[in-house]
């Protein structure tokens, strides 16, 4: 079974998500900030109308911030469980079909929170292709907001 | 399947409604049983829902409507008067009915709850000649295999919902069936469905069912269209192009007549929740052994469906409130020269852009000296301010949260939850609630609420580069203040900044520093003041400009950001996205609103009470920066100051000798995560001789914090409470009106040594 995946870069980071998922990929979308949210917020975005958090996957995987020279990031639209979220990437790449058989669990060699929001990796013939849990992203934010 | 399953959703959201026009109608039959009308309703509801149930294989509802069935067609015949009792079990039927379908709704089976109880008595009433439910079929009922083989029949041929309205119309004779046993042909069931509908035409002929989602979506386009209109007429506004400005007006009319039109399908009649009443107060007035008349004036009144749904907890609270605390025992009444029966007066109406909807009752009206009572025992007042309290200031009491004057707590009401949540949730919806009462007369409570709560006016301002809608409900007032204006401008009252307005002290909160925003650009001269009203209380925010004021659609938030300031955003004409403030909540971070501090003198005091009822000893501390920490007492065993010079390093732990144990140290300000990503400049303590430590218990093991300053003991009532944003904290609290952080202290520690709780103890 072959599964395709809808694919981009965060930092050093080659990630997947798989195409069912996203309902469209926006580039030079502004996003408005908000003031007092989680740090994994990166603010909000205007769809036609509706208004959408956005999450940036820099801060979930820490990596430090984008530089003011640095392209503007690429926003992905996903159907969340009752809303649509979107998530802050660095630029998104191929939609990617790859063999059930070339995953594996997530890598030993990760960081920790990095891990954590990984389901598994694909092993491609140049990369490594590193599926993003994408419940587990947007759930990191409810869990520290009921500490 | 899906086809069946929309079946079953129809069935289910129209037996609802059905149903809620039974409770009315059983009650008006109590009271009028000669009401052919009411009667012939009743049953066809009843039958339909039986006959329907059948075709789709629920058994037990089907057996339990069964009986209901048979015995209204006795009540029909004039066999059987309407008892009380009676009534009793027919509403008990209905509500089997309703648990049924809502496991239904919910499961897709009907339950394991059999009713056999309520089955034997409907039976008990029918004089016991039925035979056992669901077999045998008495003689006076339809057999409902009967029914089911021809609903069968008719389904395959046309859409359920015409072969729904074909039984409803073969039901309305059943003692015509019952002389002609064989199926009859269609063409019967034709024309008396013809009779029926010429006779008493339905809504079904002028109204569609709708799902809410469509409207929700609709509407929301529509405030695009809004939007964009009001760009599109702005750019034109400047055109000499005589046809673009034509058309830009007609597009601006068309517009605006069609938002509202699209505001009107989201409109209901407040009947929509008042038609439950009746059914209520007659359940509740049995409770209570009360005899209550309920009277509704209104009830055409349209409001938006989710004001609707907003309000109707409220709603019944008040009710509950009246029967079981208003009106009076039917002797008490008689003693008073009352008559026996209480009146319950329902009134709405529209009034400005506002909605009024009046509960009164001829009750007791509200006992003053029982309340002032008491409030003076239960510490709301001294008995010396007491006396110098105005009517309307005693009444209030009893909008106090956990004040009740019932002197026993029935399981309705009584319970000193209740008008407080009730005041809180309208006020929260931008309404109010009054109260007037004439003592021995009558208790009226008045609650005004906004039409709808899609649109909003707003007031627009600046925070930095930010864009912040204030609601106008909540805005008493804009204060523009130049540099060079005489006056003394924001002084500084103890740390805290104020402003003299018109001889009283407004305390001052600086939205850029509330919402953490470091300021990019110059300070602009002079300040502008938007004076808002938080709870009781008004504070003054200090915005960097004040822009527009505008009409606004509001779109909530997220669930990833329920634990900022703002109630929601909205869409901007130029595309832009603006938060909308929550006053409350800011006031409440800023530590300017808290429920324990109110205008009233009555409610000052009450702050006594409530830190005396629940407040909890907290060690503070003082951080880096200002930061403002706390550890609940019970945790704290010492407060030491060690000296720096005793703490030694094993491995990579720091320890301090402690009596005859080895405490193990925890630095807090490394420990806990960084608030903001810049690293603040604290100032270096390094140097000092002593390091404050709070020695605590965690699960048993004794460990030391080191933290930057331990400030004071104070006593608490923990209520303003939010959770914590970071790792290490519990929550924030007000605290000596200062938004404090109380720590975790178990995970404090385990961000500082994950196996801390691991080790043996040694």
């Amino acid at each position: 079974m072959a599964r395709q995946f809808c694919t981009f870069f965060v930092g050093e980071l080659f990630l997947g998500i798989e195409v069912m998922r996203i309902q469209e990929v926006l580039r030079d979308w502004i996003i408005t900030p908000v003031p007092m949210a989680n740090s994994e917020i990166r603010g909000l975005i205007n769809l036609r109308g509706q208004i959408i958090t956005a999450v940036d996957l820099r801060t979930c995987f820490q990596i430090p911030d984008r530089d003011r020279d640095d392209p503007p990031p690429t926003i992905l639209v996903l159907d969340g469980d009752k809303e649509l979220l979107s998530l802050v990437v660095d630029r998104s790449g191929d939609v990617l079909e790859v063999e059930e058989e070339c995953f594996e669990e997530p890598p030993e060699t990760l960081k920790s929170e990095t891990r954590r929001l990984i389901q598994g990796a694909y092993k491609l013939e140049q990369s490594l292709l590193l599926v993003l849990d994408v419940d587990h992203v947007f759930d990191l934010d409810t869990a520290t907001e009921e500490a | 399947m899906g086809g069946m399953d929309d079946i079953v959703a129809e069935f289910l959201a129209e037996s609802a409604e059905n149903l809620d026009q039974l409770d009315q109608d059983l009650v008006t039959l109590e009271k009028n049983p000669s009401d052919r009308e009411v009667f012939a309703r009743i049953f066809r509801t009843i039958h339909t829902i039986k006959g329907t149930c059948g075709f789709l294989t629920f058994g037990t509802l089907e057996s339990v409507t069964h009986v209901g069935e048979s015995l209204l067609s006795r009540l029909r015949e004039g066999s059987l008067d309407l008892r009380p009792e009676i009534t009793t079990d027919l509403l008990a039927l209905i509500d089997a009915v309703r648990a049924i379908l809502a496991n239904i709704d919910a499961t897709g089976h009907e339950g394991d709850e059999g009713y056999a109880d309520l089955i034997e008595r409907l039976k008990s009433h029918g004089e016991g000649t039925e035979s056992v439910a669901g077999i045998p079929e008495p003689a006076t009922s339809t057999p409902p295999s009967r029914t089911k083989a021809r609903a069968r029949k008719k389904s395959a041929s046309t859409s359920a919902k015409g072969a729904r309205a074909k039984k409803k119309a073969s039901d309305k004779n059943p003692a015509r069936k019952q002389a002609e046993p064989t199926p009859e042909p269609t063409t019967d069931d034709e024309d008396v469905d013809e009779l029926e509908l010429t006779s008493t035409p339905t809504s079904a002929e002028t109204s569609i069912r709708v799902d809410v989602r469509v409207l929700d979506h609709l509407m929301n386009l529509v405030g695009e269209l809004v939007l964009s209109r009001n760009q599109f007429v702005q750019n034109v506004a400047g055109s000499t192009d005589s046809r673009l400005t034509s058309s830009s007006q007609r597009l601006d009319a068309i517009t605006g007549e069609l938002q509202e039109a699209v505001m009107r399908t989201r409109m209901q009649p407040i009947s929509s929740i008042w038609k439950k009443l009746p059914r209520f107060t007659r359940d509740l007035s049995l409770k209570f052994g009360k005899q209550v008349e309920i009277e509704m004036e209104g009830e055409e009144t349209d409001l938006d469906k989710s004001v609707i749904e907003a309000i109707k907890g409220s709603l019944l609270h008040l009710v509950r409130n009246a029967v079981d605390h208003g009106i009076e025992d039917p002797d008490a009444r008689e003693k008073n020269g009352k008559p026996r029966t209480g009146t319950l007066r329902l009134r709405a109406h529209h009034e400005g852009g506002t909605v009024v909807i009046e509960v009164h009752d001829d009750g007791g009206g509200l006992d003053r000296d029982r309340i002032l009572a008491r409030a003076v025992e239960a510490g709301l007042v001294t008995e010396t301010e007491s006396e110098g309290l105005s009517r309307n200031e005693i009444e209030s009491f009893i909008f106090h949260p956990g004040f009740s004057t019932a002197s026993r707590v029935t399981n309705i009401s009584g319970r000193g939850v209740g008008l407080d949540v009730v005041r809180s949730n309208v006020e929260r919806m931008g309404g109010s609630v009054e109260l007037q009462s004439e003592p021995g007369e009558s208790t009226t409570f008045r609650v005004k609420i906004p039409l709808t709560l899609a649109i909003v006016s707003v007031f627009l301002v600046a925070a930095d580069e930010h864009r912040i809608a204030i609601p106008q409900a909540s805005v008493v007032e804009l204060i523009r203040l130049d540099d060079a204006a005489s006056g003394p401008g924001i002084e500084d009252l103890n740390g805290v900044p104020v402003f003299r307005l018109r001889g009283k002290l407004l305390p001052l909160v600086f939205l850029n520093h509330e919402l953490g925003i470091q300021k990019n650009g110059e300070d602009r001269p002079g300040a502008n003041i938007v004076v808002l009203q938080g709870d009781d209380r008004q504070f003054g925010l200090v915005v960097d400009a004040i822009e527009d004021s505008q009409e606004i659609v509001v779109k909530p938030l997220g669930r990833l950001l329920s634990a900022v300031p703002f109630a929601g955003a909205t869409i901007l004409g130029n595309g832009q996205i603006a938060l909308i403030l929550d006053v409350f909540r800011l006031g409440l971070a800023a530590g300017v609103v808290s429920e324990a501090r109110a205008h009233s003198v009555a409610a000052q005091v009450s702050v006594a009470v409530k830190t005396r009822k629940s407040r909890t000893r907290l060690v503070c501390i003082h951080g880096t920066d200002d930061e403002r920490l706390a550890v609940e007492f019970d945790a704290v065993d010492r407060l030491e100051n060690v000296p720096r010079s005793s703490i030694e390093r094993v491995g990579n732990q720091q320890v301090v000798q402690y009596g005859d144990e080895i405490l193990q140290l925890v630095e807090l300000q490394r420990t806990l995560p960084e608030r903001r990503k810049e690293a603040r400049s604290s100032p270096d303590r390094a140097d000092g001789a002593t390091v404050p430590v709070v020695v605590c218990t965690v699960d048993g093991r004794r460990i030391g914090l080191i933290v930057h300053v331990i400030a004071d003991i104070v006593e608490e009532e923990l209520k303003a409470r939010r959770p914590g944003s970071r790792d290490g904290i519990r929550g924030c609290a007000v605290i000596q009106d200062r938004v404090t952080e109380i720590l975790d202290l178990e995970a404090v520690v385990r961000l500082a040594d994950p196996e801390f709780f691991d080790r043996e103890i040694g």
